[in-house]
């Protein structure tokens, strides 16, 4: 096994994205190159409009980059020589998600929406929510399987969505503005649970996020601009968080 | 996922119930409308029924049971002279009004049989002795004339009772359980001799020969031996066939009760009248149905792309859509064939309306519920096959 295919969880050379044909074709990525490395916490940080999405987009596999791209290798797969199905499969297998709105589905209760990753697997329904229940008792729910999400605040339906990203122990987990439907403190909360509980070396974590209070979980955050890769910082104990940042986005 | 499915279904009750409801309907309209179409169509048969004979025959142009188009009485003897035929016997068949002792007048199906033979009697009798017939003033009534021809309403007419023909005294021997006639009065047996006393006279009384072939013979056989040498029309009496009514060209011989349906559906607005309620319980089931479901799966859009972006493919999806279509569709149907058979309960319970069920109705039914939970299913699934998993990001 190289170097790289040990470091890297997705790794992006030359990549370009447009929208529509003609006079209206929009050219929202423009060259992104982008390391995601496994162990870390990548932030993807800028302004509305950016690209941010796009991008997490198309290292989900939910979406196809321009043709021309010279490298889009998550987790050792180049997702350009993968059919449709052969990356939803991949999707399955390895991608955990986060969304912003939670989507979790209301009529199920937390055990049997967490269980669903599995279910996509082909795992059996018993195996599937004895599996779900041990991950919600790891973010704290573990009383309150049988709930179903509108019984639940906010930041504990936000517990149960990282729980759904975990279950079924992806390697990469990616995260859509996680706290942007929190407060401050329960942003903070569900910040630190799911640092405790997903990162591991085996493992990487990429998050879009406008909200700064977050960035100190980081050890790496890239900013964008325009469809760019404008900045990227990795931060440790000798590097910590650049002032910049600090209240803000990349100005 | 299905499991999963299921839940999401029976989850948000109001559509759950909205779209069971709409299917409810549509298979309640569908197969009770038929029923009683074909319990109708039935009626129309009756006298065959309750006058079994393996042969009649009428004059050559009568084209159904109720249509009498008088013979002589001499073509009885015409019949009972072609070799082939064992018997024959006369048979009176006529509308009447009987005039009740308070008074009242109730219209009635008059049968006049053989009095020697008493070919066409009624099969099965609940009460009295077929022999009394040929008593003076006797005839038997159906079980329907136990109580249209009674004195006053909740009162039964009993063996022994009296009311008048035509102002001839007719006396109740025997009771008989029949099938109700397609013009819903009693069926009133008397010897043919009587019957033509109980009727106004005209040149010709006679309304069929009813007959049988000899051992040996096949019923076939004998009436294309009838019909060849007397010039009447001979038909089978062996039941509604539906590969004879639906075929091109129909058999030479036919069956009487085949062209009595056929004769009634070419010439009344009976089957366009049914045929329309049929038509609106399917339009109205897939209209609910389908307006209801594409409802459901847009307003859980969201969830299906976020279970696309967690890699459930569009295959998996599609099948979740029909299991879900297709469930309400089973329990919609269920429920809508309970209402049906409680239906027939209390119509074959009371002897009306007319109720008929044929065995291929429910699964024609069903076909058609599950056509309508496919085209329901169709309109999510069209939407789902389009939906891009990356949209669950863009909120």
């Amino acid at each position: 096994m190289s170097d790289t295919a040990v470091s890297y969880a997705a790794r992006v050379r030359g990549l370009n994205k447009s929208f529509g044909d003609g006079s209206s074709r929009l050219h929202v990525l423009k060259d992104v190159d982008l390391d995601v490395k496994l162990g870390d916490i990548t932030m993807l940080i800028g302004p509305s409009g950016c690209g941010k999405t796009t991008l997490i987009s198309i290292l989900a596999g939910t979406l196809k980059p321009d043709p021309g791209t010279r490298d889009l290798s998550i987790l050792q797969q180049d997702l350009q020589k993968l059919s449709t199905s052969a990356i939803t499969h991949f999707r399955a297998q390895n991608i955990g998600f986060i969304f912003q709105a939670f989507n979790l589905i209301p009529t199920l209760t937390l055990a049997e929406n967490v269980s669903v990753p599995l279910l996509i697997q082909g795992v059996g329904a018993r195996a599937a929510e004895k599996k779900a229940r041990e991950v919600l008792a790891q973010v704290g729910l573990g009383d309150r399987s049988k709930n179903r999400p509108n019984q639940l605040s906010g930041g504990q339906q936000q517990r149960v969505a990282i729980a759904r990203a975990l279950v079924h122990e992806p390697r990469l987990i990616i995260c859509d503005e996680p706290t942007a439907a929190l407060d401050a403190k329960n942003g903070q909360v569900v910040m630190e649970l799911f640092e405790h509980v997903a990162r591991s070396p085996e493992r990487a974590v990429l998050i879009v996020t406008h909200d700064n209070r977050i960035f100190p979980h980081a050890n790496r955050i890239a900013s964008m601009d325009d469809g760019r890769i404008v900045e990227v910082h990795d931060m440790d104990a000798e590097h910590p968080l650049p002032e910049n940042l600090k209240h803000g986005f990349h100005q | 996922m299905l499991r999963l499915a299921l839940k999401m279904l029976f989850g948000d009750t109001g559509k759950y119930l909205m779209l069971v409801a709409g299917l409810v309907f549509a298979t309640f309209l569908m197969a009770q409308q038929t029923a009683v179409f074909c319990g109708l169509m039935s009626w129309t048969t009756a006298t065959l029924k309750n006058v079994p004979a393996p042969i009649w025959v009428v004059e050559a142009k009568v084209e159904q049971v109720n249509e009498t188009n008088p013979l002589l009485d001499t073509d009885v003897a015409r019949v009972r002279s072609v070799d082939s035929v064992a018997w024959a016997a006369p048979l009176y068949s006529g509308i009447q009004r009987v005039r009740l002792e308070n008074g009242n007048f109730k219209i009635v199906q008059l049968i006049g049989i053989d009095a020697t033979t008493l070919a066409g009697a009624p099969v099965k009798l609940i009460e009295g002795r077929l022999e009394d017939l040929r008593l003076p003033h006797a005839v038997i009534i159906d079980d329907l004339g136990v109580e249209r021809l009674a004195k006053e309403r909740g009162s039964k007419v009993k063996v022994g009772d009296t009311f008048e023909i035509n102002d001839q005294e007719a006396r109740v021997v025997g009771i008989a359980d029949t099938m109700q006639s397609f013009t819903g009065g009693p069926y009133v047996w008397t010897t043919y001799e009587r019957a033509l006393q109980y009727t106004p006279p005209q040149r010709k009384m006679l309304s069929a020969v009813i007959a049988a072939p000899r051992p040996g013979i096949s019923e076939e056989q004998c009436v294309a031996d009838i019909e060849r040498e007397t010039g009447l029309k001979g038909y089978l009496n062996r039941g509604f066939s539906w590969a004879d009514y639906a075929a091109e060209t129909p058999p030479k011989i036919q069956d009487f009760n085949t062209t009595t349906v056929a004769w009634y559906v070419r010439n009344t607005g009976i089957p366009i009248s049914f045929g329309i309620t049929v038509v609106v319980g399917f339009i109205v089931g897939t209209a609910i149905s389908c307006q209801t479901f594409y409802s459901f799966v847009l307003e859980n859009m969201k969830h299906l792309g976020a279970l696309k972006a967690m890699g459930a493919s569009t295959w998996t999806l599609c099948l979740m859509l029909l299991t879900q279509a297709f469930t309400v569709g089973l329990i919609g149907y269920g429920i809508g064939l309970f209402f049906t058979a409680g239906f027939a309960k209390g119509a074959l319970a009371n002897e009306q309306p007319p109720f008929y069920m044929p065995e291929a109705v429910p699964p024609v039914v069903l076909g058609v519920i599950l056509l309508i939970c496919s085209l329901s299913a169709l309109l999510g699934i069209w939407r789902v096959s389009r939906l891009e998993p990356a949209m669950v990001f863009r909120g």
